[in-house]
């Protein structure tokens, strides 16, 4: 079944190496989501590892839970991908101008072997005229 | 052990009390950022500071001048980052005692952080309403090109 040769990754973060306040968490939802849409990856969210884990425990050991119903423990699939990234900025200013360059990286490691098989970067700039009162 | 240093962050420009006297939105030129946890949080007051400063740094002082905060500014000691602090302090009280009698009483927040290095370090900010830190709380360390720190929230 085609199901199971899809690779299998975990998101680690977006690490955010500018000076501004960017909510890299959600950057990194919408890049997983289009991901998992694409049909081509399988993902595990790390972000809910705790959550499942009292689920799980309280399936396995609360007295209320019919015992063979309960979600067997040691049965998730482990990520063989991680996928992660940085956010950095140069600034340049002056007189007149400021010019911010953003850079997006982002990189698809091999957990077994450690070998980067992916990598990729976009850069978008962003100019802004400053007015008589500073930016 | 893991040497306790102590930052003083940014309390540069004098501004309406009641916000962060930066901008978190601003793009501006930095040298590093260390990702991070919060162990301990802190609220000081700047009057806190001004007692220390007249006791001779005995809380704040001691951090001060054995950290490597020195070394990480470039050239500088423990008493340039007790010097920045007092400067910071004495611009405040001369910027209040211009306009009134009346003592403008800033909240700083101390923030006790445990970088991924493993490394410790202790940073002194404006509290920021719109920005609270807790005790666990993922943050990060960002260094700037004017020789301070900010922390800020991470993801």
């Amino acid at each position: 079944m085609t199901a199971n040769t899809r690779p299998v990754v975990f998101v680690e973060r977006i690490k955010n190496k500018t000076s501004e306040h960017i909510d890299t968490e959600s950057i990194t939802d919408s890049i997983s989501t289009q991901l998992l849409r694409s049909g081509k990856f399988r993902f595990v969210d790390m972000t809910r590892v705790e959550a499942v884990r009292e689920q799980i425990t309280f399936q396995n050991e609360d007295a209320l839970v019919n015992p063979s119903t309960a979600v067997a423990f040691g049965k998730q699939i482990g990520a063989q991908y991680m996928l992660y990234g940085n956010l950095s900025s140069i600034v340049k200013s002056n007189a007149d101008k400021a010019d911010v360059y953003y850079k997006f990286t982002m990189r698809l490691m091999d957990m077994q072997s450690g070998l980067v098989e992916w990598a990729d970067e976009t850069e978008i700039r962003k100019t802004r005229e400053k007015s008589t009162f500073g930016w | 052990m893991k040497t306790l240093s102590l930052i003083l962050c940014a309390l540069l420009v004098v501004s309406t009390p009641t916000f962060a006297k930066y901008e978190r939105n601003k793009a501006v030129p930095v040298q590093q950022v260390l990702f991070g946890k919060v162990k301990s949080v802190r609220t000081i007051t700047e009057q806190q500071l001004v007692q220390d400063k007249s006791n001779g740094w005995k809380t704040f002082g001691g951090a001060l001048l054995g950290g490597v905060i020195g070394n990480q500014f470039g050239g500088g000691s423990g008493r340039t980052v007790a010097t920045i602090l007092g400067s910071v302090i004495g611009g405040n009280v001369a910027h209040n005692q211009q306009q009134t009698q009346r003592y403008e009483n800033t909240q700083l927040v101390e923030l006790l952080i445990q970088v991924e290095s493993g490394e410790q370090f202790m940073v002194v900010q404006d509290n920021d309403p719109a920005m609270r830190f807790h005790q666990g709380d993922n943050v990060r360390l960002i260094y700037l090109t004017n020789n301070t720190v900010r922390v800020d929230s991470a993801y």
